[in-house]
């Protein structure tokens, strides 16, 4: 119920937003464009996961003071700890590295961070990465368009982060309007008390601003005006440090759970390290004073001393926290647990069916219709087909594959897991408990109904096999190589194609003979497939690499076609009702197919 | 049970066995005409077919089905040979 109405409340209460408020309206659309660029950013990492950015990150990130290291640098060139640590999120939501090494860079980040505060106190300077957002819209769109997977996941990152620059951009123009009641000057208060308000101040600005470079601009100006006093300037840095956050949890939002607990892993990390330098400011006061006298910072210029207190309360916080990081990810995976995949439920699979033999059989005939439904649906997905198209008989599958290159990893063991295994068991858990007959479980009907859901899993797993070989090849240079399994996707393809035709054909079409058309139709494919593959070892057009690569996963194909027609038989033939007993006893077995076949390759030499 | 009433049950017990038999013989005799219908149009369309491809495809299918027209007529006459 709740559910329900959320989505319609959400729509009604943002388009109420956007009447009154202008300003509302252009902070939402920076959430939302930031969100996307979450969104296309992992898009692009995820090209790459498997390949040199997976290899780099798991080199530069293998340790913790690598992890930390890194974290320092990509912030100190960026000049954005939000955006290293939704970069961070993002490759942590596409399993690029784990929650240990996110957490590093996180840390690291803060202390990178605090090189900002160095170059404004010093500089007065201040790079301004939104003015990136455009040409990385631009390169980034373009690189999109282009074929190869490297450019189009590079077009993908790029995009991304211009979005995420877009998006915080929107963000801090929409909070313009609440900038301006940002006075520093009317809350200077002494004392704990004024620390504390002056955090929180500093958590607010940050939040509105998007930026806890712009409120440390927003401090150093008031500071060097003789507004605020050193200590409310320290306060505000402390709660620019942990406003900090929000980037990061917005952008968790559009991640998995991992995302969500590096997240939570930075606010921790920001709350205790501000907590501990409010708590200690005085001590640390002293420290800073002696580290400014060494490195020879006047004792009146409270702008370096400011640089000097943001970097030593984040080395302490992270030196505080390294000891727990162990602690803070079990923690972090109590209180985030992970999500189960929603698995699908049999629909047929009735308690109260269970105790009658030929309802029990019909419940588990129509569940297994349901699990070759989901088989479709998965190996459509490792074809990199639309089902749909796929299943369309008037569209051309020379085009569609064609269209449809194969340029990605598709994850076979979560929708195995979702989509196939739930129902799978459920069947076999089902046909145990039920009150089968033994002659029933051994040869009757019962027997060939698991025989076709353990055959719709055999063809699952050879289609997995295929899948890696069919990403290699399909963008070889080699034409030949390239054909051949261009092929090897079309075979598959019309075999499921010529599968549906079957389930729907009525006594008329004659589904038996349609059967025995597609078992002779795997042999000579197989035939035929063999023979180009001698031929094209003789004439050198592709390497013995590539020959043995074909030939395995020829016969993974083999294995998809004979499994799929098996349950092509049992499901639309043998347990087909409409079809007299004397059609189905003419279906051929193997030693009359070979007979069949040998004739017809007897009378086409 | 009297020996009247178990020739009575053999009797009836052979006739409904004598009727799936003759019904079994029927529904042959149906899908083999279905059958040679269906060889005749696959030849029909293989005659007027150019594309080397759709050809063979239309060959096979041909063998399959005349290998079942083969299975069922010896079916149907093993059926002849035991009523005989």
């Amino acid at each position: 119920m709740f559910r329900r109405i959320l989505l319609p409340s959400i729509v009604i209460i943002l388009g109420w937003g956007f009447w009154i408020s202008p300003d509302f309206k252009v902070i939402a659309a920076g959430v939302a464009i930031f969100l996307f660029g979450m969104l296309s950013l992992e898009n692009g990492f995820k090209s790459f996961s498997g390949g040199l950015l997976e290899g780099i990150l798991q080199r530069s990130t293998d340790r913790l003071w690598k992890s930390i290291g890194f974290g320092v640098v990509s912030t100190s060139l960026m000049q954005s700890s939000s955006l290293v640590s939704v970069i961070t999120i993002s490759f942590l939501s596409a399993g690029l590295i784990g929650l240990e090494q996110g957490i590093g860079i996180i840390f690291g980040a803060n202390l990178g961070t605090t090189t900002g505060a160095w170059l404004i106190a010093a500089f007065g300077f201040k790079i301004k990465i939104s003015a990136y957002a455009m040409p990385m819209l631009v390169f980034g769109t373009l690189l999109i368009f282009q074929k190869p997977k490297a450019l189009k996941g590079i077009g993908y990152i790029l995009a991304g982060m211009g979005f995420l620059l877009l998006g915080i951009q929107y963000m801090k123009d929409g909070f313009d309007a609440f900038k301006s009641t940002l006075d520093l000057t009317r809350y200077s208060l002494p004392g704990f008390g004024g620390l504390l308000l002056y955090s929180l101040f500093g958590i607010l600005a940050t939040v509105i601003m998007q930026s806890s470079h712009a409120t440390l601009v927003l401090t150093i100006t008031a500071l060097a005006s003789g507004q605020i006093s050193y200590d409310n300037a320290l306060a505000l840095a402390i709660g620019a440090n942990i406003g900090t956050t929000v980037t990061a949890i917005i952008g968790s939002f559009s991640a998995n759970e991992e995302g969500k607990r590096l997240a939570m892993a930075h606010l921790v990390f920001n709350l205790i390290t501000g907590a501990v330098a409010i708590a200690f400011i005085h001590p640390l006061l002293r420290v800073v004073d002696s580290i400014s006298q060494w490195l020879g910072i006047a004792a009146d210029d409270f702008l370096l001393k400011l640089a000097v207190f943001h970097s030593l309360f984040n080395l302490i916080g992270i030196l505080l926290m390294l000891p727990w990081i162990g602690r803070l990810v079990s923690w972090l995976q109590k209180l985030i647990p992970a999500r189960q995949p929603s698995r699908q439920q049999p629909r047929y699979l009735l308690e109260s069916s269970i105790g009658f033999p030929d309802t029990a059989t019909e419940a588990v005939r129509k569940e297994t219709l349901h699990l070759w439904d989901n088989t479709l649906d998965i190996i459509a997905h490792g074809l990199r087909l639309p089902r749909k198209a796929l299943l369309d008989s008037s569209l051309s599958l020379e085009e569609l594959v064609s269209r449809h290159p194969v340029d990605d990893v598709f994850d076979f063991d979560r929708y195995y897991e979702i989509k196939i295994k739930s129902l799978y068991s459920a069947i076999i858990a089902y046909i145990s408990r039920a009150a089968f007959g033994w002659e029933m479980e051994q040869s009757g009907e019962i027997h060939w109904l698991r025989r076709a859901s353990q055959a719709m899993v055999d063809a699952i797993k050879a289609v997995k096999h295929l899948q890696k070989n069919l990403i290699r090849y399909s963008q070889s240079p080699n034409i030949h190589i390239r054909h051949q399994y261009q092929q090897l996707r079309i075979q598959v393809a019309r075999l499921l194609r010529d599968l549906e035709r079957l389930r729907h054909a009525g006594p008329e079409d004659m589904p038996g003979v349609l059967v025995d058309q597609l078992k002779m139709e795997t042999r000579l494919f197989y035939t035929e497939m063999n023979r180009n593959i001698d031929e094209m070892i003789r004439q050198q057009q592709i390497t013995p690499e590539m020959a043995t690569s074909l030939m395995n996963d020829l016969t993974y194909v083999h294995t998809i076609y004979q499994r799929l027609v098996e349950v092509g038989e049992t499901l639309f033939v043998r347990q087909n009702p409409a079809l007299s007993d004397a059609e189905k006893s003419l279906q051929l077995d193997e030693l009359e197919l070979k007979e069949a076949h040998d004739t017809r390759t007897d009378t086409g030499r | 049970m009297g020996r009247k009433k178990l020739l009575k049950k053999l009797g009836e017990f052979f006739s409904m066995d004598q009727r799936a038999r003759e019904r079994h013989r029927e529904e042959l005799k149906d899908i083999l005409a279905r059958l040679k219908k269906k060889e005749c149009e696959l030849r029909e369309r293989l005659d007027q077919e150019t594309d080397p491809q759709r050809r063979q495809s239309l060959e096979s299918k041909i063998h399959v089905v005349h290998q079942q027209r083969k299975k069922g007529i010896g079916m149907l006459r093993e059926l002849r040979d035991e009523e005989s």
